[in-house]
Order: C-alpha cells, then structure tokens, then sequence
C-alpha cells in the first residue's frame, strides 16, 4: 500500500486558515465530546455558536450519566427537556424523586455515588 | 469474477479506486473491516472492483493501512493482540496533523469504519480534554461567532465548569 510519501497537500474543498474541526459533521463533533466530560463539554459550548446542537446532543450527555439514569429519571417528579438538562438539574439543584410528600432530595453524597459528579476528576 | 464467499478464509482481492483514480489491492478479509466495503461484497455477484468517490487515494491507503494491521493483528495468537493494537493505534495518530485527522476520520465514516472512527474521534477527544476556551479555539482554528454578551451567559449559566 502507498502512502505518505507524498507530502505536498492538494486540497482544494479547505483553505489551509480555515478550522477542519468547524467542517466535521455534527454527529461526528457530538461522539468526539462524549468522549471528554461534562466540564469539557460545557466549555466547548462558550466556543462558538456554530456548536450548539452539537453540544447539547444527547449522544454526548448520556455518557456522563450511570447507566442507569433512565430508572433515574422515570422516578423523577420533574421532566427533562434533555439529558443535558437532566444531568445539570441533577448537580445544580434539587430534583424530587418518587412523588415523596416527605421531599427526598438527591443529596451530594448519593450525587457522587451515582458516579456522575462533575467536579470529581475526570 | 471470482466466487464470492463471505469468510475470512478467502483469500479473493478486491479492488479499490479511489477519486484521484489510485488503486489499492487488498484482500477481502481487510477490506470488510470496513462496514461500507462489507455491505457491498456481501451483495450478491458483487463486483471485485469497488469506486469510491468520496475518499482519495492518500487517505483511502492510510485507512487501508490500519484494517491491514488490524487484520493481521487478530489473526496471530490471541493473546497479547489486544495490547499490540492499542500500542499500534497509538503510533497511527499520534503525528497526525489536524488535516490529515479531519480527512482520515471523514474517510474513515464515510467508509463505516466504525472501529476506527472511535480511535479517531478519541484522538480529537483528548486535544480538546482539560483546555480552557480560548485554548480550544487556538488548538481548532476556531472563531467565536457569538454576539455580545451571548459567551457570558453560557459562562454564567455553568459557572462551575468554567473555574
């Protein structure tokens, strides 16, 4: 197989100042950042406009929750608009779980146990 | 044409032309690491040869590259193939250039290459892991195309992934 040996570069759909990554398609931008973390995430968001759909896909939030965050979120009182959504409420405020008139929080310990914390390392 | 059988013991060779007209010659049971290549010679009275317009031959011969590795590498003895992929994968993208990144991953999902579709978007992953914004924006070549204030409220909103 020949490769490589040809160094000069012809290539005629990109100019060479301009960003491949703002060329790749959306879903390919949505698996690369469920490859990175929430924070990661939540950054690549304040890069540019042009990623938003892409940012907040939900390809990319569901591999920042458990596995079993559907059992999670259909015991949930509130609804989600995305898993995004889901994943902040869960870590940025109080979410009621099983209709409890006693009020059951997810505490930050259980936040933690369920392994998704955003400010564990990641 | 010659028969068609689908198993991995075949040693049939197809064909590929890429969209500059290059040529590779590659054995069945490589180029199938390629689910886009699978589907068409599992069709029946499949050509041996295989157009593909969408990729050029320099890319086309590095995606070629890694299947035959893979390829190679799973048919050994079991044992220690995991480790000399991943080693071997390490050495394919570590001097690749976002240029060439961007062709080889269009290539490599165009041509369904799922496995390496993982190794690739992996690699973009970890230039993108830990940095701040505007060092995001450096490594891309990324403008910001936000209005005023528009960076702020995202900043605000999730002030904790920003500290």
């Amino acid at each position: 197989m020949e490769h490589q040996e040809n160094q000069v570069e012809q290539f005629h759909d990109h100019d060479i100042t301009m960003s491949y990554f703002s060329a790749l398609p959306e879903e390919l931008i949505s698996l690369i950042l469920s490859k990175t973390s929430a924070r990661d995430a939540c950054r690549f968001s304040a890069v540019s406009s042009q990623f938003r759909s892409a940012t907040e896909s939900d390809l990319v939030w569901e591999k920042f929750l458990p596995s079993n965050y559907s059992e999670i979120i259909s015991r949930c009182d509130s609804t989600f608009a995305s898993k995004k959504h889901f994943y902040l409420s869960v870590f940025q405020s109080t979410i009621y779980l099983d209709n409890d008139t006693k009020v059951r929080r997810i505490t930050q310990v259980e936040k933690c146990f369920m392994g998704c914390n955003p400010k564990a390392s990641m | 044409m010659s028969s068609s059988s689908t198993t991995t013991t075949t040693t049939r060779l197809l064909m590929l032309k890429a969209s500059d007209g290059v040529t590779f010659e590659v054995e069945e049971a490589v180029a199938t690491k390629l689910g886009a290549i699978n589907n068409m010679v599992e069709e029946e009275g499949s050509e041996d040869l295989i157009c593909l317009p969408n990729v050029n031959g320099k890319f086309l011969g590095m995606v070629l590259e890694w299947c035959k590795k893979h390829a190679n590498n799973n048919t050994n003895s079991d044992k220690g193939n995991d480790e000399v992929n991943k080693w071997w994968d390490k050495e394919f993208v570590m001097d690749l250039d976002q240029n060439t990144l961007y062709h080889l991953l269009m290539a490599a999902d165009y041509l369904s290459g799922t496995e390496l579709v993982d190794l690739l978007t992996e690699k973009v992953a970890s230039m993108i892991r830990g940095k701040k914004v505007e060092e995001i924006r450096e490594t891309f070549k990324i403008k910001s195309d936000f209005l005023p204030g528009q960076e702020e409220e995202i900043r605000k909103k999730n002030s904790w992934a920003f500290e």
